[in-house]
């Protein structure tokens, strides 16, 4: 009897451990397959799929073979994740800006449909001379969570604190066209002589040159700051503040709780201008690694996948699309132009011959639609607004022939090993890398992948040891975003700098009207698309997933034609609730 | 003993400062810094900003002047602030250790427990089927390193069975509870201590068998001493002490396990604390981090001599 007891159970302890052994090993036909991967690098040794195989990618691929979780949230309730660092305060970090959605309001905030912005704290504003100046009409019924009201002091230290190099907020930059910016910048004043009072619920904003899209692009990366209990603090005491762990704002929802690295709530706000938010409470959780983000997904422990945390690898997009509490939408466009970063400070890189090989080299569309599983969008330039681009861009097709005749004719030393940094680590990324590696090799160009991590990289810039990066930039917003990688002297131009692409940028930006702005932004694609300072490769999609039982959430960002990076989207959280 | 405890203090001191010096060129070394490291690559970003934020930092400084200046706050008692949330290190710290022993206290309980009662079933029925069986076991639990069987753990337990939550410290939304806490910790927890455990196993399997041999045993059972005491006061009491070390030593392991494991379970440790801190670049975090651990893994090595004199009147420290 004893000894049959023992029996079952070591044999419970084997069959438990050999189950774990082996569900890893289940894993890998969901994976990108093999022979695909491999007929997109023809040349290359196949893929790594097996035992490298990133540990904590191993236990996210696994198959669907089980139902899944059901949704089990709490009613009133939304559960959202987001990155570590959010809870600095959104001043300063990117992804932080996303609590400002439920807690903080701007003067402006961009519409989820991505059409232009929605009146939020100021309830209309007059532009003069062009865009020389913008007057702002205030909301007079608005009162922050304290229940202080809302006035033009707060806006005008908003503004200035933003400017203040003390401060060192991320967006200070959005401020520069403000009369009196380089003065604050200089550390000669606090305060921005272009920012002015009317009344208590007016201010005007003099610009030092015209731009009619002043509130459209700059407005919204600002979130407005209550004035009545900031202005005594310190500019350089304002990071670290408690104020971050109890935001008193104008948001749908108040803050309750903050815990470093775990969670942040806040309840409905009741007096929210927009009306009472109809969900009780929201929870933002904060994930540390994605993968551990998507677990929580799938076991229906948050309601929602936003791209701060990366979006979902397209290649476990099935996985989640089988799970039925679960709205995926797999083809969100990331407004993302992905590109093979070139340093152009380097003398082989200046031939353009050598850019062009570097195109025809590339077999893109089969690595989309093998790789990628079909995700994304063939690039011959960078801007993702098709209103934005040229009819008659020029078509680098897969030739390798043509490549290798084009390196001969520039005289490009094939002996020379070109270093190919990657900073993505999930295995579709790796895989897409390989084999533009091996079809690089293929033609002539040694370039060796390196995976680094994302200080390396900028460092990399910094001090000129970049040669190759398979690199993304989020533009969703606008194409005069574009100007940060494609300018003259911007860190990310590496190199690249013609003054006619800086003169339609700034000509792109003298007009609000769509139909004025095009032509500028169809040009540059157009000398972008044939001087290639960057490789252009795709735009990229970053699958999301939301639960469907808040309704609203899932709903929204399906109207959604893009993905904004870095502002917090004006997103009608007050309308969502729970089924 | 108070003349070797305080000995042994000193010779601690030199041994600390070498081991702040060395981390802290290596971290410096690291490609990048804060400021680049909080750059989203997505997003564009302003070189103008870049350069503010470098002088706000004082990461302009030369590597020597950096250091010298964290070594006169670490003396003074301040471990200076975070270059990312501007947050004191040691509140830091103190917000986030008792996460921290929390897990390796439950994973330690459960790996001692666990271990020492299977090692010492195995040895006193060597090579019974039983004694095979958590052989093969403490193999199979050598042999997985933590993380790995972290994500199986989550995979079957979180996701397919739904028992236990897959990540965190409490259930986002409700109040804390005891219980709920509990069944957060349970997973990361026994991944960690599965490890262990067999270590723990084998160990004591291999003393207790050592012990069984000795002459003194035989004597007591010859004397007619009841079974069950020859085995508590005699084998467990001298087979033990070996073990004892392991699990002095293995704290330093078990603290250095937890960094991996909180990041897969985000659970809200020192650990978690640590690798954003690495990711970040944010050195004086790192800093904190390194001093605290490298503390710790001496005063358990420490406590464990201790211990061994309690345990073993024949040792004694003069």
């Amino acid at each position: 009897m004893n000894k049959h007891y023992k029996l079952i159970a070591f044999v419970a302890l084997i069959a438990l451990f050999l189950s774990v052994a082996c569900a890893p090993a289940a894993t890998q036909p969901t994976s990108a397959p093999p022979t695909q991967a491999a007929s997109a690098a023809p040349t290359a040794a196949a893929p790594t799929q097996g035992a490298d195989t990133a540990p904590t990618q191993a236990a996210a691929t696994a198959p669907a073979d089980a139902p899944g979780a059901t949704s089990k949230g709490p009613a009133g309730v939304l559960r959202l994740p987001l990155r570590p660092g959010v809870t600095v305060g959104s001043l300063w970090t990117a992804a932080g800006r996303h609590l400002d959605e439920a807690f903080l309001s701007g003067l402006a905030e961009v519409k989820w449909t991505a059409d232009g912005v929605q009146p939020m704290l100021a309830k209309s504003w007059d532009m003069e001379d062009g865009g020389k100046a913008f007057v702002f009409h205030l909301r007079d019924d608005v009162k922050w969570s304290d229940g202080k009201p809302f006035t033009a002091d707060d806006v005008l230290y908003t503004l200035n604190t933003y400017a203040n190099p003390k401060v060192g907020a991320i967006h200070a930059g959005k401020l520069s066209d403000i009369v009196g910016y380089a003065d604050v910048k200089d550390g000669k004043t606090e305060t921005l002589s272009g920012v002015t009072k009317v009344d208590d619920h007016t201010v005007r904003v003099e610009l030092s040159t015209p731009t009619p899209l002043f509130v459209e692009l700059k407005i919204p990366f600002v979130s407005i700051l209550p004035a009545h209990i900031l202005s005594s603090v310190p500019a350089d005491k304002l990071k670290g503040n408690d104020y971050w762990n109890n935001v008193v704002g104008t948001g749908p929802f108040i803050m309750t709780k903050m815990v470093q690295d775990q969670l942040v709530e806040g309840v409905a706000n009741p007096d929210y201008f927009e009306g009472k938010p109809k969900l009780d409470k929201v929870v933002y959780q904060v994930y540390a690694d994605s993968n551990t983000m998507l677990a929580a997904l799938e076991a229906g422990e948050i309601d929602g996948m936003l791209f701060q945390g990366g979006g979902i690898p397209v290649d476990q997009v099935a996985r989640f699309e089988a799970l039925p509490n679960l709205k995926v939408l797999g083809n969100m466009d990331a407004g993302l132009p992905t590109f093979m970063l070139i340093n152009l400070n380097k003398d082989y890189f200046k031939d353009v011959r050598v850019r062009q090989a570097i195109m025809h080299a590339i077999d893109r569309q089969t690595i989309i639609d093998t790789v990628k599983l079909g995700t994304g969008t063939l690039s011959n330039t960078m801007f993702p607004m098709e209103w934005a681009r040229a009819q008659d861009l020029t078509d680098y097709p897969y030739d390798p022939e043509k490549a290798k005749a084009l390196l001969t004719e520039a005289g490009w030393d094939s002996s020379r090993k070109i270093d190919l940094q990657r900073y993505y680590t999930d295995q579709v990324n790796k895989d897409t890398v390989d084999a533009i590696a091996a079809q690089l090799q293929a033609v002539g160009i040694n370039a060796v992948v390196r995976e680094v991590k994302s200080a390396e990289f900028q460092a990399s810039i910094d001090d000129d040891s970049l040669e190759l990066a398979y690199a993304a930039n989020g533009q969703g917003l606008d194409p005069s975003l574009g100007i940060l990688v494609t300018g003259c002297g911007q860190r990310l131009s590496v190199g690249y700098c013609n003054e006619e692409v800086d003169k339609l940028y700034a000509e792109g930006q003298s007009s609000a009207d769509r139909a004025v702005r095009a032509p500028s932004y169809q040009k540059i694609s157009k000398i972008l698309n044939e001087e290639l300072p960057k490789g252009w490769l795709w735009w990229e999609v970053r699958p999301v997933a939301f639960d469907t039982r808040i309704v609203g959430l899932a709903e929204h960002f399906e109207e959604q034609p893009l993905l904004l990076f870095d502002i917090p989207v004006y997103n009608q959280m007050h309308t969502w609730y729970t089924k | 003993m108070l003349a070797y405890l305080i000995r042994r203090i000193l010779v601690n001191i030199p041994l600390l400062i070498g081991i702040t010096f060395i981390v802290f060129m290596l971290a410096s070394m690291m490609p990048g810094d804060a400021v680049l490291a909080m750059i989203s690559t997505d997003t564009p970003v302003s070189d103008e900003m870049i350069k503010m934020r470098r002088g706000e930092l004082g990461l302009d400084l030369p590597l020597p002047v950096q250091y010298l200046r964290w070594m006169s706050n670490v003396v003074r008692g301040n471990l200076g602030y975070s270059f990312v949330s501007a947050e004191s290190v040691s509140q830091m710290i103190a917000i986030r250790i008792p996460a921290t022993l929390e897990l390796m206290g439950v994973s330690l309980l459960i790996s001692i427990v666990l271990g020492v009662t299977l090692g010492a079933i195995s040895a006193l029925k060597q090579y019974s089927f039983t004694d095979y069986s958590f052989t093969i076991f403490g193999f199979v639990g050598i042999s997985i390193p933590d993380f790995f069987l972290g994500l199986i753990l989550v995979f079957i337990f979180a996701i397919k069975l739904g028992w236990f939550p897959t990540s965190g410290f409490q259930t986002a939304g409700q109040e804390f509870s005891v219980f709920d806490n509990l069944r957060h910790v349970f997973l990361p927890a026994l991944a960690l201590a599965l490890v262990r455990t067999a270590v723990f196993m084998r160990y004591t399997r291999s003393s207790i068998l050592e012990v069984l041999g000795n002459d003194y045993v035989r004597t007591a059972r010859a004397k007619g001493l009841k079974e069950t005491i020859v085995i508590v006061r005699h084998i467990m009491r001298n087979g033990l002490i070996p073990v004892i070390t392991i699990i002095g030593i293995s704290l330093g392991v078990l603290f250095a396990g937890s960094v991996i494991i909180e990041t897969i379970f985000q659970w809200p440790g020192i650990g978690m604390m640590f690798i954003n801190a690495v990711t970040g670049r944010d050195s004086p975090v790192i800093m904190g981090y390194v001093l605290l651990t490298a503390v710790i893994v001496l005063v358990a090595n420490l406590v464990t001599d201790i211990v061994y004199s309690v345990a073993d009147p024949r040792i004694r420290y003069e």
